[in-house]
């Protein structure tokens, strides 16, 4: 009577409510967790009072939510406004459908039944191409506002993405090589058989990809678009009620795919030396994996400030990007040539190295005298060498 | 995993459609659950102190025009590049050195680009 249940559609649509509503239910202990972990960080206490050690705030917090007055300022252009945010959300859920969340049920036997909601053959170029569409939920979101704040916020979004997406991508590409598919299973498959997690082989790769993702999803240092002291809330300025709180579901659903893709790509996703070959404990592995990542996004949060926006831009483009070329090349050859994982692992070391020195020299290099002509006479003043003062032209003002 | 591709592809669809319904969802509880009448003096935009009536969409300068350009230049990398990534090891060392060269004038665009200044803040 049950038959039913086998047909790959039925148990996709199961599949895939299951899948959505545990992101959700990770989205609103996220905010939980984030506030309480930053809290401790910082030596407050945090969210306390709602349940014990502040369990149900998620609760009153989506309760709250949903009764709020969703504000929609009259010059927004009404449907876009209103579209955008969904856009985000949709965006956001439909790139986890590829991610593998555990081993099938049986090892090495795959039913309609397994942890996966769609094992697409292009995995990742599927994640990559959808997440990259979720610069429209942002851009359109702040151009529809009606705010400039918003506007601003919103192009700066999608600079940092552009930016970013490259490198991201470029990291990724090494590990490709090795694992000779773009199937997510199959790449967890590739490194249970190769017996290494390809962060040993690809450290320079993984790295890359952390800075990178962490920009993608506009987190902290990263998190210029909602910068507050120079754009209020930047795109959200606007979005208020529920409307908002979907924004944040996105933000945070994006920050779990990141996790869920650096544990994929180069922790061996579900795998944990064998252990996975037991029925379900192949689940536990993976949530613990992603939840290290999610931890190290909240910790960066609390730890480094905000990052300067060209030097943003630059970052992005002078550095990740070539490091990610220079990467897939050296991959790329130990590949080609048939040498053992360990020759690309120790390169991306030294380079990571090399690197770090490299920055550190420019940290700590000297300062430079300039003369800034004010009103009534000049004032010379030391800064440091890197910073480039702008020019103003003069304006004739009526 | 189903050996058949059409259906693995239906079943990540599946998701994205059951994502809409949620969005949908999300809409429609906002408007049954939330205040029905609200003030009209809420509605305008908070900033310049409550003034309202200024134009948002103004033609200002966009600093990375550029960087879009250079960016679909990348995408389009990448997308070759991944395939690529996959196959070049069965197709053996010709494959390999094809993409070097793909790789040598990306890298010589890079610094052409760099060097006439395109990811540096324009002042």
């Amino acid at each position: 009577m049950l038959e039913f249940l086998n047909t790959p559609i039925v148990a996709g649509v199961i599949k895939s409510a299951i899948v959505i509503f545990a992101l959700l239910t990770a989205f609103a202990y996220m905010t939980l967790i984030e506030r309480r972990v930053v809290a401790k960080l910082q030596g407050r206490l945090g969210p306390n009072r709602a349940g014990p050690a502040g369990m149900f705030q998620p609760v009153a917090d989506a309760i709250k939510m949903i009764f709020k007055e969703q504000i929609v300022p009259t010059q927004a252009k009404k449907a876009i406004y209103m579209v955008a945010p969904i856009i985000s959300l949709v965006v956001a859920l439909s790139a986890f459908a590829v991610v593998p969340i555990g081993n099938s049920w049986v090892d090495g036997k795959t039913s309609v039944w397994d942890p996966v909601i769609g094992d697409v053959n292009i995995g990742i170029l599927w994640i990559l191409s959808i997440s990259s569409l979720a610069v429209y939920g942002i851009v359109l979101g702040g151009w529809a506002s009606g705010n400039r704040y918003s506007l601003l916020g919103s192009l700066r979004s999608a600079a940092q993405m552009v930016s970013y997406e490259t490198g991201l991508g470029l990291a990724l590409s090494g590990t490709l090589m090795f694992a000779g598919t773009l199937s997510m299973v199959g790449i967890v498959n590739a490194q249970r058989h190769m017996g290494i997690w390809f962060v040993a082989a690809q450290p320079l790769g993984f790295f890359l990809y952390l800075i990178a993702g962490i920009a993608e999803v506009n987190r902290a240092p990263f998190d210029l678009p909602e910068a507050e002291q120079e754009l209020t809330a930047g795109y959200l300025t606007e979005y208020s009620g529920l409307r908002w709180s979907v924004y944040q579901m996105a933000e945070y659903i994006n920050m779990i795919t990141v996790s869920s893709i650096a544990a994929t790509f180069f922790f061996g996703g579900w795998s944990f030396f064998g252990l996975e070959r037991i029925p379900g404990l192949s689940i536990v592995i993976f949530l613990v994996k992603v939840a290290v990542f999610l931890f190290l996004f909240i910790w960066l949060r609390a730890t480094l400030p905000r990052i300067r926006y060209d030097r943003l831009m630059r970052f992005g483009w002078q550095l990740l990007l070539p490091l990610a070329v220079v990467n897939a090349v050296i991959s790329a050859t130990v590949v080609a040539l048939n040498w053992p994982w360990w020759i690309s692992g120790l390169a991306g070391l030294a380079i990571i190295v090399a690197v770090l020195f490299y920055e550190r020299r420019k940290i700590n290099e000297g300062q430079k005298e300039v003369t800034v002509k004010e009103v009534g006479g000049s004032k010379t003043m030391a800064i440091p060498t890197s910073v480039r003062l702008a020019k103003f032209e003069k304006v004739n003002v009526e | 995993m189903t050996d058949n591709v059409p259906v693995e592809y239906a079943l990540a669809a599946v998701m994205l459609m059951v994502a809409i319904g949620l969005g949908l969802l999300t809409l429609a509880l906002g408007r049954v659950f939330g205040p029905a009448r609200r003030p009209q003096q809420k509605n305008p935009p908070p900033e310049h102190g409550g003034r309202t009536g200024h134009k948002t969409w103004v033609q200002f300068r966009l600093r990375y025009a550029v960087l879009a350009l250079l960016f679909v230049s990348f995408d389009m990398e990448m997308v070759f590049m991944f395939p690529w990534a996959v196959v070049f090891k069965r197709d053996g060392l010709i494959a390999f050195f094809d993409m070097f060269v793909f790789v040598a004038i990306l890298a010589a665009a890079i610094f052409f680009a760099w060097k006439e200044g395109a990811f540096d803040w324009e002042y």
